[in-house]
């Protein structure tokens, strides 16, 4: 009965703080839209597919921040075993795989008239690619494990050796030799990929509004993860 | 002792145990009924350490299991559903293997004595699989014993015992109770069971409750609680047990219970009787309870100084000579590692009909994918060994830290992928053509084992306690260990076009890093894995 008390009203109602976040967050990602595609110049040589370049980078960023926040949710989750770590945990890689497999896509059609190539077994494609598949990995092993406490821990501690793959990837182009692009760092054009000023500032915009659409989809994604858990364990207590 | 105080345990929203609250105290047995589900194994497995309590606290003669867990397990001993013993040992590698992870004085004699007294001492060198349930049984029960813990935990010992098993067992219990020993045993077919000294104990919705005893009766409103104290032991210690009862002897009429050859104590609840013997039970029972906590301690002090804790050498030492002799034993891992990493070679090789320049390109290639196909069997392999023996409960049970465990797997692990290797390079080296093989590309070889090891260890547990296990093991491992097997690639194939070893710095600092960052991340995390 408590169960079902929660079920309907502590978790069914979306919270207006969420609602306004999400109406802004879509306003934002229009703007975003407007901005990439009309008020921001042209790349000189690649011309228009450039402009794949702020997606691109701002999903690769969602996805690293959603492992991290995997990762973190681990380790919180094997300190205090609290549920609630491991939704967020499970909400982040399901975010951050869906970002993943954007970064992933939209390279791959930049790939295509630059490259010529959809894709090649350049470093970074192939570290990213092995991270996209450790994370559909984490997806599978929750659905293999049928006690909720034994799924959040294993979970737990898969996100955590999984991350492993994260730095692996952004390292992977500034230990071995590349064709991809270098942004920052070691290795990188003194202007950022020879970005001018407006351009920067569109990309900063991308990874603002991409940070906060990663935050109201966590957030939504969580409360999914929790709603499907009390459901779980409502009906297990049915049986 | 062994106290529990509020102890919860809940799987999913289920609660097993509810604020449970139990003493058994030295000398004693108490008995556990309960009907199926109630949740008699849960709490045993709690006690154990197996299994850990979502809120309580349980202490062995005054160690707080969260605190010092090492020091309660050698305390403990714990006669589990599963037998913990490996079936392609014999009786006796199976006692020196348990033996030297508890760190037992004088192993060879005391395990000679235990033989002698189970009547046990002819099929020491056999098999446990070739020896009947009730000698399985019998050799279960010795390794509960082995290391003289000063708590038992019997989780429905009788189960499938004939009748000379369970007189074996009914003497052990005994001897155990008369030598102070702690024990507190489960049941649910309680009838004909005779026991030196008992209290019983109701297991329902997840707390326990004093069954009632004809004999038990209030006084001017006070409980009292029945104890029976041993009758010094007659050296057989069987007597009475096959004879007709005694006068003293009573049966409980609401368990069906015998308690034979005692004398009959009453005593005030939870006073022990005679100074020696005595429980209590149940939260009715809890607030009489005045043992001294420092006695508990001195106790457990002079116990942990009769077995010092294990140290990591020895547990990683026993751990690799139980999987080598197992290995001897059985002789099918290391061939069928070999077969199956030869036929993927001939795979590439023959079935391809590659051009010895294209054999010589892939060379470091071909022989890194038969190396990973191959050690995911290999550690699968290893893997049903120890869920034949119990699922690694023998090992958790073990007065050891968890990663002196996994250290151990990985050495066994690591051992038989090297010797592997050691054959399949050269086999490599003939189908492929390629002339001789830089030192580099070995030592590109053993980093990338040595990481591939590590990693599959952990994953082998792992994926043991998942519905899909054939399938998750090499799923959740490959995407960790590329990053070991791109670089072992790349830079083997440079070595062997004849670049040198300073060309392949970058690579193997990469492996050197990786390898370390992930044995660190797996050590700290194996806990987490093995635990319930």
């Amino acid at each position: 009965m408590q169960t079902r008390q929660k079920l309907t009203s502590k978790t069914h109602k979306t919270p207006s703080a969420l609602c306004i976040l999400t109406v802004l967050t879509a306003a934002a990602m229009i703007v975003l839209a407007a901005r990439v595609f009309w008020f921001t110049p042209r790349e000189a040589v690649m011309g228009d597919v450039q402009k794949v370049f702020y997606f691109h980078l701002s999903s690769a960023w969602v996805g690293a921040l959603a492992f991290l926040s995997a990762a973190i949710s681990g380790i919180g989750y094997l300190r205090s075993r609290r549920m609630r770590w491991d939704d967020i945990g499970s909400g982040s890689v399901e975010v951050g795989t869906l970002f993943s497999f954007i970064t992933v896509l939209s390279g791959m059609s930049w790939a295509r008239p630059i490259w010529n190539t959809w894709w090649t077994w350049d470093p970074r494609l192939t570290t990213t690619a092995i991270m996209l598949l450790a994370y559909v990995v984490y997806l599978l092993l929750r659905r293999s494990v049928e006690d909720p406490e034994s799924r959040a821990r294993f979970s737990a501690v898969y996100a955590i050796l999984a991350f492993l793959s994260v730095p692996v990837t952004f390292l992977s182009i500034r230990m071995l030799r590349t064709i991809h692009p270098v942004l920052f760092g070691a290795g990188s054009t003194s202007s950022g990929m020879g970005l001018s000023q407006p351009m920067l500032l569109t990309l900063l915009m991308s990874l603002a509004v991409f940070s906060l659409l990663f935050a109201v989809l966590l957030w939504h994604q969580v409360r999914l993860q929790r709603m499907t858990r009390l459901l779980e364990e409502h009906r297990s207590l049915e049986d | 002792m062994i106290r529990a105080e509020q102890l919860s345990k809940s799987y999913g929203r289920r609660l097993v145990l509810k604020n449970l609250d139990l003493q058994a105290y030295p000398g004693t047995c108490t008995v556990l009924l309960g009907a199926n589900g109630a949740g008699k194994t849960t709490l045993l497995r709690t006690l154990s350490g197996l299994s850990k309590p979502d809120t309580g606290s349980i202490t062995v003669n005054g160690l707080d299991q969260a605190v010092q867990p090492d020091l309660v397990r050698q305390q403990l001993g714990f006669f589990s559903h599963e037998t913990l013993l490996y079936s392609d040992l014999t009786v006796l590698q199976n006692l020196l293997f348990y033996s030297r992870l508890y760190q037992v004085p004088d192993p060879d004699t005391r395990i000679e004595t235990l033989l002698e007294q189970a009547g046990m001492t002819k099929r020491r060198d056999e098999p446990v699989r070739s020896l009947s349930h009730g000698f399985q049984q019998r050799l279960a029960l010795l390794r509960t014993i082995l290391h003289d813990p000063a708590v038992l935990l019997l989780d429905e010992p009788t189960r499938g015992l004939d009748r000379s098993a369970l007189a074996f067992l009914e003497q052990t219990l005994l001897d155990s109770a008369n030598s102070g020993k702690t024990i507190l045993l489960t049941t649910h077919q309680p009838g004909g069971l005779q026991l030196p000294t008992h209290k019983i104990l109701q297991l329902q919705d997840g707390t326990l409750h004093p069954e009632s005893l004809p004999s038990s009766r209030s006084v001017n409103g006070e409980e009292k609680n029945i104890a029976y104290r041993s009758r010094p032991s007659s050296g057989s210690g069987l007597a009475g047990t096959e004879g007709k009862d005694t006068p003293s002897d009573y049966k409980d009429r609401a368990s069906g219970i015998v308690v034979s050859g005692l004398e009959k104590e009453e005593i005030l609840s939870g006073q022990p009787a005679g100074g020696s013997t005595g429980t209590t039970g149940s939260k009715a029972s809890a607030g009489t309870d005045t043992e001294e906590p420092a006695a508990e301690q001195n106790t457990a002090a002079a116990s942990a100084s009769d077995h010092p804790p294990s140290n990591i050498w020895n547990t990683i030492a026993a751990i690799f000579r139980k999987d080598l002799a197992v290995e001897l034993r059985r002789r099918q891992l290391l061939a069928s590692l070999l077969i199956f990493s030869v036929l993927i070679l001939f795979i590439f090789h023959f079935s391809l009909e590659l051009l010895v320049k294209l054999r010589q390109e892939l060379f470091s290639g071909i022989l890194w994918t038969a190396v990973l196909f191959s050690g995911a069997i290999g550690f699968e392999y290893t893997m049903s060994v120890e869920d034949r023996a119990g699922g690694m409960d023998g090992l958790r049970l073990a007065p050891v830290r968890r990663p002196w465990i996994y250290l151990g797997k990985l050495l066994g692990n690591l051992f038989f992928l090297l010797l592997m290797e050691l054959v399949l390079i050269p086999v490599s080296v003939v189908l492929s053509g390629v002339d001789i093989v830089h030192p580099g590309f070995l030592l590109l070889l053993l980093l990338g084992t040595i990481g591939y090891a590590a990693a599959g260890t952990l994953f082998s547990v792992m994926s043991a306690r998942t519905r899909t296990r054939e399938l998750m093991l090499p799923l959740l491992l490959f995407p960790i260990v590329l990053p070991l097997v791109i670089p072992g690639v790349q830079a083997g194939s440079i070595l062997l076009a004849g670049g040198t070893l300073g060309a392949v710095q970058n690579w193997i600092n990469l492996l050197i890093g990786y390898d370390i960052l992930l044995l660190a991340t797996i050590l700290l995390l194996f806990d987490f894995v093995v635990e319930e």
